[in-house]
């Protein structure tokens, strides 16, 4: 085995594949991409500028940056400046920031501007003695340096390593209610990259995605290896949620080969692939899955759906052994019950010893133990845990090797595999996660009311939650009994609780159910008889206010198949799927295990009539024959849910020489009325029909929130009158004006709201519409120029799309673009119209709602484009997908952030503020 | 609100008032248009539609209703419907487009049963206002894709029904079809290794892919409703042998007859005879005819493609509503 002084540190390494393949892409990110000799100079750019900030080698240096080519540059700069890099994620609440400052002492931080503030120690409602005042803070954006230097960077110039030294702190879960900082030197970073590189078969044409939060040590196998074999590094665009449908899209848009993720997350993107009949991405050729057990069921699903070579590879390690441990990487004909872990990577050793540190037989179980150079140091300021988790053992050779302890039961199979069993004590591993119930339940216990708490996994088909036992002392409970009343105010400090362990914990750190009792049994020597606890039968759940809990077995069906498809922890039985974030591609899941679970077959439309659990139940029982129902109950529940939906009236109203299709809405009779107005404008084109039931569900649900609101349609457009060559952008401006007067006039208001989407929201921002309060822009046409120049290309490609037409079709003398007659009035209106809110004053108060994929041609950030408020969206709609031009979509986010705004116009605060 | 303070735009945004009350030259413009009646209308007052009169019937009691196809609004693929309706209005049929349950501005509350027994429902309660309002006696329905099997399913159900127009409706292989499927689908993919391998793959991996493609043989017996799998559409059309039933009674009973099909049902429809030769066992007595456009795609999205439709739809309405 080499000691660790001989290994070379991973930036040497890297520094040398520079010199190899100075011109070979090294990373990209969108429209920004960096060759090796690129990354190389800003990595010395941010060692430099360290230096200067007065970082020391052998000091800690905070990362809080989002995925990106300067996050990777970060890393490698402060290694060359001798230091540590330490990754914060800006998710985690403050306080847990703040003591990781503390903790590893950290005195500089490179990050965002806009996570400054939680770095800010007046802030804080802790005693932390860490304030702003002495942190040094480096923008990750005064790093990028414009150009690099003709002559290649002098290695000589930057801190020399050795293989002990610190490399980087990574904190997972601790058992006493901090994160504990595991410390990885510059050896084990090399020894694994080596050993990744090896297994993984990389080379230089891979182009390896970087997809998970850099604080998650998958991210350093993401980056770090294909750094040494001259390939690229491919970093997901920014601030993307963790949706499986989109994973397929950038695999294939981007020609991503290699691919790294948690097991849950796998498991949801094969599931996803098989319910829309789709395949593995082409380009893939490498697939690990990594961070709890595999279901050798989807693994089975994948090779139905995998018709190309893809190397499988099922990983398993702890953060205490830098990343990867063990790999198994199955045949073709695998069909074991279990997935087994494998066999431990080059450099690294594996062992299964009894509680008495012997070597355990093939096939008998006993804890795991990882060896070799790639082990961590220990933990940071953690003495007593680090001498409990690594120790030196003498083996029959004589030498004394290191182990770590896993806490992980496993046993050797007869190949040479390793099969996993399990946790020996009570760490939790959750999804990627391993949590130390500790962590949560010291956060539970500094809950004032709380004065025990115990925290468990239970798994319930197959789904792992934590469930957390809380006392809560005798006065506090004895005025509980079993009656209803008492259970809904349980139910309510289950939600209180939970409220207040989101402000100390990360979210998947937060118990979803809670069972509440005086005191915790004891066992003779005093500690917590767990058995004697009550089951989790008698567990609440943490629901938010107002959430309608399900009542039949079939309702509960329903909520666990929705939770799952749309990973939405709690739904209410009156919940909309649409609103929670359902779209027509996740129906199709819903439809499939409808019909894998409940042997049910049902046509999709059947959701867009029944869009609640509630509706959704019915209208299965129904299905299914059961007359348990009598008609007046079918039709008193009709009648309620009629009651929750808005009035409407439908009319045309005046508008020039035109008379337009509106419908109004107003608040249903129970909700009280706002006095507020709003009017929705249109998308253009085939935008319009894309937008279409997402409007209207906007509508609906603004209605419900005590809101009138006006739906209409263009002249020439939709149901409107007038002929499609009338609806130039002068006629629709002027529609604008016009349906906003009326909704003034009609509600007696000085102003009202408007919301415009695309081609719509540029329409009312230039529409000089008076008696205007707010206005709401979302995925706004910046250039009416470009849109056309779109709209053109579109239809051109459509003549000759084999999916639509069986033989490719011939332009026409028509002027037409994709379904919409055109002329030279409309052609030139459109390619005169320019957004431009920068100038714009604050009347009318304007907010820009931008999705998550929206761009601009042109323009490298569309915040730029107004100097006010702007909301950047999680949701996707794909405007620029060829694929999606005729389907409808649901944005849950732009319907929340705009109820949001409405309804509480200093709420905008939220927002991001961008100058211009 | 200061014009000056808006957004810039390279022509400038004319500053003109509205005109709520209509001047009396644009009165008369406006009147035509106006006759127009948007309605809310249901047991619940959940359903939205549209009615467009006509100035000189050609048969008072007679109308034409557009049933939605799939998830697009009542009016229709790039305005289908509303061209539609305003050739009708000028050659004598007043229509009525109307959106079922959960679809456009019609509002889901929740009715249960199968999506085509509660699409027949709301057809029969449009059909009840057009006659409470209108008098009308008589309805041809237009549906395309899915409004076309709730429009045949409906007339079942509904004797009101004097005709049906429909678009890419249902489609049951035939021995010329399956000839055709292979010459024209199958046979330039079997050059495709990729196509043999996910071939492969799907039989043995997949069993309802198995089931799909069982579905396509000749013999095969599916359930009385099938779905057809996700991603070809939202279709619910019967089996073959009770096709047969429902198109016999309704040929029975008077009800005319007018398929429409496109290239973009070549999977179900691939040649113009097609709809007699797979329904072999219905004496047809002349009420039925067909048009086979295989250049066009499923939705018209082509101007050229849609005035086609546009003319082809209204005239065989004009002439089933002189036929009464």
């Amino acid at each position: 085995m080499k000691s660790v002084d001989s290994i070379t540190p991973f930036i040497d390494l890297f520094w040398q594949q520079c010199e190899a393949t100075p011109d070979r892409v090294a990373v990209v990110q969108d429209d920004c991409s960096w060759t090796y000799r690129e990354l190389l100079s800003q990595s010395c750019h941010v060692a430099d500028s360290l230096r200067t900030a007065g970082v020391q080698p052998g000091e800690r240096v905070g990362v809080c940056v989002d995925r990106s080519p300067i996050a990777i540059a970060s890393m490698l700069g402060i290694h060359l400046a001798g230091a540590a890099f330490v990754p914060l994620d800006p998710e985690y609440p403050a306080e847990r920031l703040r003591f990781m400052l503390e903790d590893a002492k950290i005195k500089t931080l490179i990050g965002h501007a806009r996570y400054r503030s939680l770095f800010d120690a007046n802030d804080s409602t802790t005693s932390s003695t860490n304030s702003d005042a002495t942190l040094k803070w480096v923008d990750a954006s005064d790093l990028i340096r414009d150009g690099i230097s003709p002559s290649f960077p002098v290695r000589e110039n930057y801190f020399k390593l050795t293989g002990e030294q610190l490399a980087y702190v990574m904190y997972t879960s601790g058992s006493t209610g901090n994160p504990k900082g595991v410390l990885i030197n510059h050896a084990a970073l090399t020894t694994y990259c080596e050993a990744d590189m090896e297994v993984y078969r990389l080379h230089a044409d891979d182009r390896t995605l970087q997809f998970s939060t850099l604080t998650f040590d998958i991210a350093i196998e993401e980056i770090f290896p294909p750094l040494l074999c001259g390939s690229c590094v491919v970093v997901r665009p920014l601030e993307r949620a963790d949706s499986a449908n989109e994973l397929s899209h950038l695999i294939d848009t981007l020609q991503i080969t290699a691919v790294h993720l948690a097991t849950a997350y796998w498991h949801q993107w094969v599931d996803l692939m098989v319910a829309t009949d789709s395949q593995v991405p082409s380009s893939l050729r490498l697939m690990v899955v990594t961070g709890e057990k595999v279901s050798v069921d989807h693994y089975q699903r994948w090779q139905t759906i995998c018709d190309h070579d893809v190397l499988w590879c099922n990983a398993y390690g702890p953060t205490e052994a830098t990343v990867t441990a063990t790999v198994f990487v199955p045949e073709a004909d695998f069909s074991a019950a279990n997935m087994p872990i494998g066999k431990p990577l080059p450099g690294y050793s594996a062992a299964i010893f009894d509680k008495d540190l012997n070597e355990v037989a093939v096939g008998e179980t006993g804890q795991l133990f990882i060896g070799g150079p790639a082990l961590a140091d220990g933990y940071l300021n953690r003495p007593e845990l680090t001498q409990a988790a690594f120790f030196e053992r003498e083996d029959s050779d004589g030498e004394t090797q290191r182990w770590y302890r896993t806490g992980d039961v496993a046993r050797w199979m007869d190949d040479g595999n390793i099969d996993f069993g399990g946790r020996v004590d009570h760490q939790i591993k959750l999804g990627s996660y391993r949590i130390e119930p500790g962590e949560i339940e010291a956060a539970l216990t500094s809950i004032p009311e709380v004065k025990e708490a115990l925290v468990t996994a239970e798994t319930l088909d197959g789904q792992t939650t934590l469930l957390a036992h809380i006392g809560l002392g005798a006065d506090a409970l004895s005025a509980n009994s079993i009656d209803k009343e008492a259970s809904n105010e349980l139910t309510a400090t289950a939600a209180e609780i939970a409220k207040q362990l989101r402000e100390k914990l990360p979210p998947y750190m937060v118990p979803t159910r809670f069972v509440f009792v005086e005191h915790f049994p004891k066992t003779i020597n005093g500690k917590i008889d767990r058995e004697s606890l009550p089951d989790s039968s008698h567990a609440v759940v943490a629901r938010e206010q107002g959430l309608v809990a399900p009542q039949s077995e079939l309702q509960r069906q329903l909520c666990e198949i929705w939770s799952s498809v749309l990973q939405v922890p709690e739904i209410g039985i009156d919940d909309d799927f649409f609103l929670l974030g359902g779209s027509s591609l996740l129906v199709t899941q819903v439809v499939a295990r409808l019909k894998n679970q409940l042997g049910l077959e049902l046509p999709v439309r059947d959701f867009f009539a029944n869009p609640t659990i509630e509706l959704a139940a019915r209208h299965i029982q129904a299905m299914l024959g059961d007359e348990s129902k009598t008609a007046d109950e079918a039709t008193a529940a009709i009648q309620s849910q009629r009651d929750r939906l808005p009035v409407m009236e439908a009319f045309f109203l005046p508008s020039g020489s035109h008379d337009l299709f509106a419908v109004h809405y107003s608040p249903p009779s129970r909700q009280t009325r706002r006095n507020r107005a709003v009017v929705l404008c249109h998308a253009y084109g085939h935008e319009y029909a894309r937008s279409y039931r997402n409007l209207q569900q906007l509508a609906v649900h603004l209605a419900q929130q005590g809101f009138d609101v006006l739906r209409f349609d263009y002249a020439g457009t939709g149901n409107s009158h007038g002929n499609a060559l009338e609806a130039s952008p002068h006629v629709m401006m002027k529609n604008i004006r016009d349906v906003s007067n009326w909704m003034r006039q009609r509600h007696e208001l000085d102003s009202v709201s408007l919301i415009g989407i695309r081609l719509g929201a540029t329409l009312a921002a230039c529409s000089a519409a008076s008696g205007i309060d707010q206005q709401l822009l979302w995925d706004p046409v910046v250039c009416g120029e470009a849109f056309l120049q779109s709209l053109d290309e579109l239809h051109a490609e459509t003549l000759s799309n084999e999916m639509r037409f069986a033989l490719p079709r011939q332009s026409s003398s028509i002027d037409q673009a994709y379904g919409t007659r055109l002329n030279h009035v409309i052609r030139r209106q459109l390619s005169q119209l320019k957004l431009n809110l920068s100038d714009s004053q604050d009347d009318p108060a304007t907010t820009l709602l931008l999705s998550r994929d929206y761009v601009v041609p042109g323009i490298d950030a569309p915040q730029s484009l107004i100097n006010g408020s702007v909301i950047q969206m999680d949701d996707e709609i794909g405007w620029d997908r060829p694929e999606l031009n005729e389907s409808a979509f649901s944005s849950p986010g732009a319907i929340r952030h705009i109820t949001k705004l409405l309804v509480d116009e200093s709420d905008a605060g939220c927002a991001i503020e961008v100058q211009s | 609100m200061n014009p000056t303070n808006t957004p810039t735009t390279s022509f400038a945004s004319p500053t003109i008032v509205p005109t709520l009350v209509p001047s009396k030259q644009r009165a008369a413009k406006r009147e035509h248009a106006t006759a127009e009646q948007a309605v809310v209308f249901g047991s619940q007052n959940h359903l939205v539609g549209i009615y467009h009169p006509t100035a000189n019937p050609v048969d008072a009691e007679t109308a034409v209703i557009f049933v939605t196809p799939g998830m697009l609004h009542n009016a229709g693929p790039f305005r289908l419907h509303v061209d539609i309706a305003r050739q009708l209005g000028c050659r004598g049929v007043a229509s009525f487009r109307f959106d079922l349950s959960g679809i456009g501005e019609s509002l889901p509350v929740g009715a249960s049963g199968r999506s085509i027994d509660r699409a027949s429902d709301e057809i029969r309660e449009a059909i009840d206002w057009l006659q409470e309002q209108h008098g009308i006696q008589n309805v041809i329905l237009f549906g395309l894709c899915s409004g076309a099997d709730d429009s045949i399913h409906a007339a079942q159900k509904d004797s009101r029904v004097s005709g049906i127009i429909t678009m890419d409706a249902c489609g049951y292989s035939t021995r010329r079809f399956r000839w055709n499927r292979i010459r024209h689908h199958y046979v330039p993919r079997l050059a495709s290794l990729d196509a043999w391998k996910r071939l492969s793959r799907r039989l043995l991996g997949k069993t309802s892919a198995l089931a799909w493609l069982l579905q396509l043989l000749p013999d095969s017996s599916g359930p009385e409703y099938s779905t057809m799998p996700m991603g070809s559409d939202l279709r619910e059309y019967p089996a073959r042998e009770i096709a047969e039933v429902e198109f016999q009674s309704l040929v029975d009973r008077g009800c005319r007859l007018h398929m429409i099909y496109t290239g973009g049902a070549l999977e179900i429809y691939n040649y113009a005879e097609q709809f007699f030769e797979m329904l072999p066992g219905v004496r047809w007595n002349d009420q039925a005819t067909v048009d086979f456009y295989p250049e066009m795609d499923h939705v018209a999205i082509l101007c050229e493609d849609r005035k086609k439709i546009v003319d082809r739809v209204t005239e065989r309405a004009v002439e089933f509503a002189q036929q009464g």
